[in-house]
């Protein structure tokens, strides 16, 4: 497909990140293998995959924690932040001073308005070992939002919440995010997370690492199309894919996609 | 606000839980090693075993004599030198080491090597360098902690949680900030267990270095009392020393814990 000058220059403009052909090696084990995948600016990126196909590997690359061996990545954002899979935080702070030090400048007002929207409000003056699981992981995510950054990572950091608070940390999650220019880039491999935040769905698959389906529920999810059944055909769709081997699964997707369920 | 009462429920059943040793408990201890003392003493002559009412008879003619403040005086002034001269460069070499690999290249056989040497060999060199004064004992005191100071705070930095450092770099913390914010305060555990095993160790070095290399402090005393064959005064110093070194232990203890963490208010 031909793609005029104009047309070019607005995608390298809401581009934000590109990941090309990366490759990972941990001494003799190739984590990742020429793996490419893109990010547009003020999307969330859903990336879905099997354990161990590699997605922290991918998360830390972004962030710069580590090099990849081989491969390009071009990262336009200014700053990176990042919610880890465990909430990080630093035990002799408290859930304040926690939030604050990662951002010099931000001012107390900020801090306790991102401790209001996280329903931490009263628990500034505690110390993470004395909250909960759930109540310290919204502690992490609030204090990524405090960090000045337009592209924000987020590696499966609800993994180790229950099914409900999973649900109402993603709405947390989406309530932070509405006013805020950000770019996330979400992993996990919970098929509903993805379903609920996703604007874009990647799924990997296993090792060698490649995308092997791309769903965009953007459109949709604006014109409020996206009924219960399509979400469910989705759904279905991605868990084939994740159970069976994701090249075949591939395959027969693209004959599903001469029907297609979603927008 | 429920929340606020659990942790609070949850705080006191933590107290009560690593509550003291209560005093009657204590005493019961103390009552029963006494008795055994008495027991033992009766049987051999105070020339072997004084027993505790003779040693604490001892113990007060001690503290009512003139010299028991100047010799204290003398033996603290040697260990506080000895001490704080290995606490800061123990610290030194700890933090060098952590921090740079090449210096732990470096230092580390070096400070294994001092710390593996018997002190009554520095005892002997120290003599033969600074003469029978209260030097040789300072060096003593020095020579024998600053290793022990110096791996505790190595094994401190090799014990920092690597998945909080990696949170800093996530946050583009500066080197400073990292250091502030998440190294010291992760080396303060380590610190403290290092100060408290300097702690005993100063005390018994020491007097040891006195007992052997000098002619003041508390350590002649008890070589004044051996030579003079008073069983009961080499008991009563020893005591008096071992209190002493117990006390310091105990307070270094105390201070930590003193400064519970606060909870602040924000609003």
């Amino acid at each position: 497909m031909r793609v005029n000058e104009d047309g070019e220059e607005t995608m390298n403009e809401k581009l934000l990140l590109k990941v090309e052909s990366v490759s990972k090696n941990y001494e003799e084990v190739r984590v990742l293998d020429g793996f490419s995948m893109e990010a547009k600016r003020d999307e969330i990126l859903c990336i879905i995959g099997p354990s161990g196909c590699g997605k922290s590997t991918m998360l830390n690359i972004i962030s710069g924690l580590i090099q990849p061996t081989y491969g390009q990545l071009i990262n336009k954002s200014q700053n990176t932040s990042y919610v880890f899979q465990e909430d990080r935080l630093i035990p002799w702070k408290d859930i304040y001073q926690n939030i604050q030090i990662v951002n010099d400048e931000s001012s107390h007002e900020c801090c306790m308005e991102l401790i209001e929207k996280v329903g931490l409000k009263g628990f500034e003056g505690f110390y993470p070992h004395e909250l909960s699981g759930g109540m310290r992981q919204r502690c992490s995510i609030a204090r990524a939002f405090n960090y000045d950054a337009d592209l924000l990572l987020m590696d499966e950091p609800f993994k180790s919440l229950d099914y409900n608070l999973r649900i109402g940390m993603i709405r947390y999650l989406l309530m932070l995010w509405e006013n805020k220019n950000k770019t996330i880039v979400f992993v996990t491999h919970e098929i509903d997370e993805a379903l609920l935040l996703g604007d874009r769905i990647l799924v990997l698959s296993n090792r060698p690492t490649k995308v092997v389906a791309e769903f965009k529920l953007q459109e949709a999810k604006e014109k409020r199309k996206l009924t219960d059944r399509s979400l469910g055909i989705v759904r279905n769709q991605i868990l084939e894919l994740l159970q069976s081997d994701g090249m075949i699964a591939a395959k027969k997707m693209e004959k599903a996609k001469r029907d297609p369920i979603y927008a | 606000m429920k929340a606020t009462m659990n942790s609070k429920q949850h705080c006191q059943h933590k107290q009560t839980y690593k509550r003291r040793t209560s005093f009657i408990e204590v005493l019961m201890i103390t009552s029963v090693f006494l008795l055994i003392w008495q027991a033992l003493s009766r049987l051999y002559s105070p020339l072997i075993l004084p027993g505790p009412v003779l040693t604490m008879q001892s113990i007060l003619k001690i503290l009512q004599s003139d010299n028991f403040f100047n010799e204290l005086f003398l033996t603290l002034q040697r260990l506080v030198l000895g001490l704080f001269a290995a606490i800061v460069i123990g610290s030194i070499m700890g933090i060098l080491m952590g921090c740079n690999q090449f210096c732990k290249r470096l230092f580390e056989p070096l400070v294994y090597l001092v710390q593996a040497t018997p002190p009554i060999l520095y005892i002997t060199m120290a003599m033969l360098w600074f003469g029978l004064n209260g030097r040789a004992t300072i060096f003593i005191v020095f020579i024998g902690s600053a290793p022990v100071m110096a791996v505790h705070i190595k094994e401190g930095f090799e014990n920092i949680d690597g998945k909080l450092i990696e949170m800093g770099k996530a946050f583009a913390f500066p080197k400073s900030k990292m250091l502030k914010v998440i190294m010291l305060p992760s080396l303060k555990a380590y610190f403290k267990t290092g100060l408290i095993t300097v702690f005993g160790f100063g005390w018994k070095l020491v007097v040891m270095g006195e007992v052997l290399s000098a002619s003041t402090g508390l350590g002649a005393q008890i070589t004044d009392a051996k030579m003079n064959l008073e069983t009961n005064m080499v008991f009563a110093w020893g005591s008096i020393v071992v209190l002493l070194c117990f006390l310091s232990q105990k307070n270094t203890d105390w201070l930590f814990a003193c400064k519970r963490r606060r909870r602040r208010n924000y609003e």
